[in-house]
């Protein structure tokens, strides 16, 4: 497969992944033979990546010019950094994610702390 | 007052000062559950940006909501876009296996936080899915729902 054919896959997996409706509809895309053999290949990727998990040690692909914003075995510390960019909800700038005291997830703020 | 009146009221004013204590800490609470990030995350650092992580967490959350509260269904055309571009935005020169292997990571990042945030909008539905109306309301407001 060329990247684009990737990029596609990968983008048509990914709202197959969200609705549970999809899966059917990509499948006929790309044909039964084909979605054997890209399922096959997704496979072992998918049990690598889950293995991986289990041996961090294993090589990463991360983005270009990444360093990494904690010592080696100081992720505890820097999972656990917060800052409240106004009253009521918090960042965390790991998971760059922020959220509402009381319970949700605000996507406003994540949307501005973390630039998209 | 006696002595025993003094008493009493000072136990009903520590029961009042104990129950706002507790409702304050409740009020303080994001409800985050903390460990399950963690180990989600601990292995995951650096494989997208800062930006991109973002995304796909908000993707993540976006879904999550929809499948919990009533009233908000994923656009899929919204997340196709985004998604395809946080795929082809990741390092150059990368083998066909590397970049398989990049996508798998960057699926399994976004369905774990899924999964993730599921859990955590389901123990304080109430207060997820009023926030999540509140955010598809806002027509400032960038989301992944129709």
């Amino acid at each position: 497969m060329t990247r684009f054919e990737h990029f596609i896959l990968a983008g048509s997996a990914s709202v197959a992944l969200l609705l549970a409706a999809q899966p059917a509809a990509q499948a006929k895309t790309i044909g039964p033979t084909g979605a054997a053999i890209v399922g096959g290949v997704a496979g072992v990727a998918v049990g690598a990546a889950i293995a991986d998990a289990a041996k961090p040690k294993k090589k990463k692909i991360v983005y270009p010019n990444y360093q990494p914003p904690y010592q080696p075995g100081g992720y505890n510390p820097y999972f656990n950094q917060a800052y409240s960019p106004e009253g009521g909800v918090v960042c965390y700038p790991a998971q760059r994610l922020c959220y509402n005291n009381g319970g949700a997830v605000n996507g406003t703020w994540t949307r501005r702390a973390f630039g998209y | 007052m006696t002595m025993t009146t003094i008493l009493r009221n000072a136990g009903a004013a520590l029961v009042i000062g104990l129950a706002a204590t507790m409702a304050q800490a409740q009020a303080d609470d994001d409800f985050r559950i903390d460990d399950a990030w963690r180990a989600a995350l601990e292995n995951t650092d650096g494989i997208l940006n800062d930006k991109q992580m973002a995304v796909i967490n908000t993707i993540a959350y976006a879904a999550s909501a929809a499948l919990l509260c009533d009233g908000i269904d994923i656009d899929p055309d919204k997340v196709a876009t985004a998604t395809t571009a946080v795929l082809a935005d990741g390092p150059q020169d990368l083998t066909e296996e590397e970049q398989l292997e990049r996508y798998t990571n960057i699926m399994l990042m976004l369905g774990t936080a899924k999964g993730i945030l599921l859990a955590e909008g389901a123990l304080h539905k109430d207060a997820f899915c009023a926030s999540a109306s509140k955010e598809k309301a806002d027509v400032q407001s960038a989301n992944f729902w129709k």
